[in-house]
């Protein structure tokens, strides 16, 4: 029998663990961090199972199906028009409410969903069980507690792909149905869409359609512009939505979102059990620290100060200690060579070519695997979103927001992952200032350079000024880009992952990737 | 520590006629109930879909200081604030109770 090919979309709100799910399912190395955003293009694999040649495809994570940034849009567009066989919706058994409302938009989309409950041991470490039973019943999905860093539970998934692939397990999705206000004003708007607009109801279901029209949903609403009848049913959609907003005195778009929260919030609160009361954990008391008015700062500082110093004296040291090996074994070789070879060849290989290899090992490697390992560790642990959230303050005068910090502390490992994480910022001008200012900080490879030979050369007093030197740059680059931008900045609005350990298998692929 | 002068930025909610104070001026732990947000279509759509919509309970956990951000607890997710937009947000604050 060929092998039969498969597609699979893993999707969900940011920081659920869909990269990790994706890793142990590939056996690819897609890099896993505690920060919200940070897979920014969609990741592709493939694993065979069963007799399956499996696409995995892992879509960036998001809040929500609407158009609100690019990957929402991206996601939401490969859902529906490149129809893959099933989706994974991947959400996290600790904050359920919030990652069923996502859910409930999936299925809005009429995909065949299968739900990834992940992160199970963490929610019961906040005293939270999810009743998995009753949450498949509720959906109509099958449901798969998953713990993605250890890998618990993936193979389950997989034959739950497998299973609803051959019809063994029937999918009876969830009608997501609206109060009657709303829900009269969808069905008459669908009713229209169907009628009107065929061709575009083989692309997408004409119910999610009218929601989304009803929701003013800006990409829609565009499309629909291209067709004969597009006009009509917007005129019609349009009446509707003003109608709800007189009624609920909200824009049609809060009213919806309310509608569907309350929906989440009724499923969410049946199927949780809370078994222990939370407590104060050391995690929550550690975030108490590390977002504290004063001491936050302190531990900012402290923290980003015993980096440098670390890498700084622990590099300097390593150098030092490589440098002598080295020496010892360039004397030797010079001892060998010359015995046999005239005395130029010796120098350009002794001299050349092997000082130039010790030289390129002893001044970068002693510097940049310590600065990679630790900044590997801010990021799992989940620090930078506390950074974050205390730069926000600083950032606004450049005219970004909290979360720009996070790609800009990344600029300090390399600036390519660093630019390209700008896409965590929201809109258009956001990223574009933001990947400004990132290019400007000295990365890794110019760190070396900084500290390992102006440090040694000039003094470690100099190598820190030129730090300084170069955050007043970023500073007074950014205001001047903030202020010859047009637009408007954004506030912001992000969520704080909680802290957890960091995983040494997770670290140290981080490093050497 | 509060002394901030809650009256300043007291409002009602022109719809509801609620009492309604910004989100900025509740204490730390203090819950409240969002009665409306303020602001760009854009924005106050993004709000709703984070969770932050009408009428849903909201507890805040922490503020930073000079009009920093604030950190908000809303349907059992951390979130965090811009001070910006926390200041858009209004909430009825609920009376303290023994277990907050």
């Amino acid at each position: 029998m060929a092998k039969r090919q498969l597609r699979i979309a893993l999707a969900g709100n940011a920081n659920v663990g869909k990269s990790a799910i994706f890793n142990q399912l590939t056996g690819l190395n897609q890099i896993v961090g505690n920060w919200p955003g940070k897979t920014v293009e969609r990741a592709e694999g493939t694993l065979h199972f069963k007799g399956y040649n499996i696409r995995i495809i892992d879509l960036p994570g998001i809040y929500s199906l609407s158009t609100f940034s690019m990957e929402e849009i991206v996601s939401r567009d490969y859902i529906a028009v490149e129809k893959p066989d099933i989706i994974v919706n991947v959400i996290d058994a600790s904050t359920l409410e919030r990652n069923l409302y996502f859910t409930l938009q999936l299925l809005e989309l009429e995909a065949p969903i299968i739900i990834d409950l992940n992160q199970v041991d963490f929610a019961a470490k906040k005293g939270i069980r999810i009743d998995v039973e009753s949450l498949s019943k509720d959906l109509g999905l099958p449901v798969v507690p998953t713990v993605a860093i250890t890998g618990s539970g993936v193979n389950e998934l997989l034959s739950t792909v497998i299973a609803v692939i051959n019809g063994e397990r029937k999918l009876k999705p969830l009608r997501v149905g609206y109060g009657k206000e709303i829900e009269k004003r969808v069905q008459a708007i669908e009713k229209l869409v169907k009628a009107r607009l065929q061709q575009l109801c083989t692309v997408y279901p004409a119910r999610w359609i009218a929601i989304k029209l009803l929701e003013r949903d800006v990409d829609v609403a565009g499309r629909l512009k291209n067709y004969e009848n597009g006009k009509e049913v917007l005129d019609c959609a349009e009446k509707s939505a003003r109608e709800l907003e007189e009624l609920h005195g909200e824009p049609s778009p809060v009213v919806i979102a309310s509608e569907r929260y309350g929906f989440a919030t009724k499923i969410a609160k049946a199927v949780t059990i809370i078994e222990s009361p939370p407590k104060i954990s050391l995690e929550q008391k550690l975030d108490a620290v590390t977002t504290h008015k004063v001491l936050g700062y302190s531990v900012l500082a402290a923290i980003l100060g015993l980096m440098f110093t670390l890498i700084f004296a622990g590099g300097n040291y390593i150098s030092a200690g490589l440098e002598y090996i080295f020496g010892i074994f360039t004397a030797y070789t010079e001892n060998i060579l010359s015995s046999f070879l005239p005395e130029t060849a010796v120098t350009l290989i002794n001299r050349g070519i092997l000082s130039g290899i010790v030289a390129g090992i002893t001044i970068a490697l002693p510097y940049i695997v310590p600065f990679y390992i630790l900044l590997a560790l801010l990021e799992d642990s989940g620090y930078l979103p506390r950074a974050a959230f205390l730069m926000d303050n600083l950032m606004h005068k450049i005219g970004l927001h909290g979360k720009a910090f996070i790609p800009l502390i990344l600029g300090y490992g390399c600036s390519v992952p660093a630019c390209i994480g700008c896409r965590i910022m929201e809109t258009e001008r956001e990223r574009f200032l933001s990947a400004f200012v990132v290019v400007l900080i000295p990365c890794a490879a110019r760190t070396v350079v900084i500290l390992g030979l102006v440090g040694r050369f000039l003094g470690l007093h100099v190598a820190l000024a030129i730090y300084a030197f170069d955050l007043v740059l970023v500073f007074i680059l950014g205001r001047i880009a903030f202020k010859v931008l047009p637009g408007e900045p954004v506030g912001l609005v992000m969520e704080m992952p909680p802290y957890k350990k960091p995983s040494t298998k997770n670290l140290l692929q981080k490093t050497f990737y | 520590m509060r002394f901030r002068n809650r009256g300043k930025a007291e409002r009602r909610n022109p719809r509801t006629d609620e009492e309604a104070v910004s989100l900025t001026c509740l204490y730390e732990g203090e819950r409240g109930v969002i009665t409306h947000a303020f602001g760009g279509f854009g924005l106050v759509r993004r709000l709703a879909e984070m969770g932050l919509t009408p009428g849903v309970e909201i507890k805040l956990l922490r503020k930073c200081a000079f009009r920093g951000p604030i950190e908000v607890e809303v349907r059992g997710a951390t979130l965090a604030l811009g001070y910006g937009v926390a200041s858009k947000v209004f909430v009825r604050p609920l009376k303290a109770e023994s277990n907050g």
